[in-house]
């Protein structure tokens, strides 16, 4: 493996039971002008092997940010503090943070055990080469060794996998010639090549049609199925969350407000961002002539705040002199569904 | 519906984009009457020719035939072919709200400029009067005062967007073609946008034509929608009728596979098998029919015409019998 070549690399850390990802207490400052936006305030998540965790949050909340920070791929103007531990598949666990962006280990990570799909196809692949190309690319850096005829082989049978039709014909063809569902289809194929642990999706059917939509939702579900690994699902989207995810975590100006298992998000919603944002979604069951729920207020910038919490200004249920001088500590309202507000309580769901 | 008063009509609109020898049919033979007051969605997959329909009745891009009647004090007047002078007293009535808010705010014109260009050229209103408009419909629209001097670089998507919406309110037009307007929107910012486009409608009696793909939304806005195919109207129905049993075998494959945001429901998903084939090359006869579950030998050779099928309810197809015979 590329790691035992050169960096030598003696900070190891324990990552407990069956997770594949730990963040702990990440956070990241950006620094734009003269001032410092604290983009990610302290998030902390696990995802565990073969599992989908949702990132929810609204532009801005810093789940895009986060996930960023995972592959290391964030601009120069960022500033991250804690860790974000990863086992790789032998069973080695690195904290990706300590890692050099640029150094030898984390080239090797990216791609053949962390992948991306961002939102854009479109964008995502370089109009100058050939799809096949970009794809076999991936495997020719990671697997030295492998020639191309084989790395065309293996680039085909994915393309088929993922449901392209006439692979032959399509993989020499360019990223104009595909649409939009089938660049994603076959930028999913690429992250597949090198069979990755942990998927992370930014976004990855925001730009797509419905009827599309649906497809690619079906076919990373089985895909996830077949290769066992694990999806860090970040979307601003609910109706998906709710199909695809086992977890969903909601962020709220750069904190992680509410986690917990889809039903218990979806059903027993407890922080009242979480809540509100559920009751402003127009629903296909609705009465029409209701009014929708609409949160008061804009997510404020997150430079210079004070301790509270995040989403005083917006709360309808905000308490004067507590919600708004004060950090906000997660409590475990019932196994597994934690909340970030004053109004909940250890062990206790409110209806 | 028939004792509200015509607004625009939209008769025939076709638009062909040429490129050497490809003909792309963006838009065949489009019609449909909008009433004062009332909101109709328009809804279809990337490519529907749903875009070019709302600029083409805007003018942003001339149809190659067809007509977009308005109706004034002064009689009908063919938007399309309108004089110099026309366009000018009537083309603020029509205004449009854009789907990408990147592109479109100059980046180079402070947020306050973008909002007040057209009430500078278009009114007689005082410096001052254009500042309290354009800080009232800023607000309105939920972006924050202190940040009208900036450049729209400095604002996310959904900020962005909100400039647009102000820009093309100020005015205060009859008719809004809103393209994908809260598309770019966070969800609590989204219901704030819905509820404060229902609200000027309300007040003004604002006519819109909302083009959107996300179905909820245009199920909770639209009075009647207008869902499209490769360029084509394919079904025109009442906003309850057509979500309950859709009558086009691509509406309701459309409507089945909107995503559901609760875990439990369980539903019942129409799979299309394919994409929106090319609109250069469209296939035979009805362009749906290498997708659809109830396609007939019929459907290979002709196109269905366009036809009101139930009273109100605007069908194009052979067999929509059939796919109404099995929903029941």
């Amino acid at each position: 493996m590329f790691w035992n070549k050169k960096e030598n690399l003696d900070h190891q850390v324990e990552l407990s039971g069956d997770y594949l990802l730990e963040v702990r207490d990440l956070n990241v400052n950006i620094q734009v002008e003269e001032d410092t936006l604290h983009a990610v305030r302290g998030v902390n998540f696990v995802l565990r092997r073969g599992e989908t965790l949702g990132l929810v949050g609204e532009s801005g909340c810093g789940k895009s940010v986060t996930s960023k920070e995972i592959v290391g791929i964030n601009p120069g103007n960022c500033s991250s503090k804690g860790e974000v531990l990863f086992r790789t598949k032998t069973g080695k666990v690195f904290n990706l943070l300590e890692l050099e962006k640029d150094g030898v280990t984390y080239r090797a990570l990216r791609g053949t055990e962390i992948a991306m799909i961002f939102q854009e196809p479109m964008t995502a692949f370089s109009p100058l080469y050939t799809v096949g190309n970009q794809l076999s690319e991936i495997i020719l850096i990671h697997e030295p060794g492998t020639t191309k005829q084989q790395a065309r082989e293996r680039v085909l049978e994915m393309l088929k996998k993922v449901g392209i039709a006439n692979p032959e014909k399509r993989i020499d063809q360019y990223p104009h010639e595909f649409s939009g569902g089938m660049l994603q289809r076959a930028l999913i194929a690429m992250m597949l090549c090198c069979d990755p642990t942990l998927l992370i999706a930014d976004e990855p059917t925001t730009a797509l049609d419905v009827t599309i939509q649906a497809q690619i939702l079906e076919l990373m579900k089985s895909l996830q199925k077949e290769f066992g690994m694990s999806i860090l699902f970040i979307t601003h989207d609910l109706g998906t969350v709710a199909s695809m995810c086992d977890r969903v975590a909601v962020m709220y100006l750069g904190q992680i407000v509410e986690t917990g298992s889809v039903r218990q998000i979806f059903h027993n919603a407890q922080h009242p961002y979480t809540r509100g944002l559920l009751k402003s979604l127009p629903k296909m069951n609705q009465n029409r002539d209701e009014r929708l729920y609409a949160i008061r207020g804009v997510v404020p910038v997150p430079v210079g705040l004070k301790p509270s919490c995040g989403f005083h200004e917006r709360c309808e249920e905000c308490m004067a002199g507590k919600c708004d001088s004060m950090n906000v500590e997660p409590v475990e309202v019932e196994p597994g569904h934690f909340v970030r507000c004053l109004l909940s309580e250890e062990g206790k769901v409110r209806a | 519906m028939s004792e509200k008063k015509v607004i625009l009509q939209v008769k025939n609109l076709t638009k062909i984009y040429k490129s050497g020898k490809t003909e792309v049919k963006a838009l065949s033979d489009v019609s449909f009457d909008v009433c004062e007051g009332e909101t109709i969605g328009i809804v279809g997959e990337s490519g529907c020719g749903k875009t070019t329909l709302g600029r083409s009745i805007v003018r942003g891009i001339d149809a190659t035939s067809g007509e977009v009647l308005i109706h004034t004090e002064e009689g009908v007047i063919n938007f399309l072919q309108a004089t110099r002078e026309q366009m000018k007293k009537y083309r603020r009535d029509i205004q449009m709200i854009f789907q990408d808010p990147y592109a479109s705010l100059d980046p180079r014109m402070t947020v306050f400029d973008i909002i007040s260009e057209p009430l500078r050229y278009n009114s007689n209103m005082s410096k001052k009067e254009i500042e309290q408009a354009v800080e009232q419909i800023a607000e309105q629209v939920g972006l924050n005062k202190a940040f009208l001097r900036r450049y729209p670089h400095a604002f996310s998507g959904g900020q962005r967007q909100r400039i647009g919406i102000a820009r093309s309110l100020i005015l205060q037009p009859k008719v809004i073609v809103c393209d994908e307007a809260v598309s770019a929107l966070d969800v609590s910012i989204q219901a704030q946008i819905i509820n404060l486009l229902e609200d000027l409608q309300k007040e003004f009696g604002l006519t819109y034509l909302f083009i959107s793909h996300a179905l909820s939304v245009v199920r909770h806005i639209s009075d009647r929608v207008l869902v499209m195919y490769l360029g084509r109207a394919v079904e025109l129905a009442e906003t309850e009728a057509l979500f309950s049993t859709p009558l086009h075998p691509y509406t309701q494959a459309l409507l089945s596979a909107a995503p559901h945001p609760d875990p439990d429901v369980e539903i019942n998903r129409i799979m299309l098998e394919g994409e929106v084939p090319n609109p250069a090359n469209p296939p035979s006869g009805c362009h749906f029919h290498p997708r659809c579950h109830y396609k007939t030998e019929q459907c290979e050779k002709e196109y269905p015409p366009f036809v009101e099928k139930e009273p109100g309810r605007f069908v194009a197809c052979w067999n929509c019998g059939a796919c109404k015979a099995a929903q029941e």
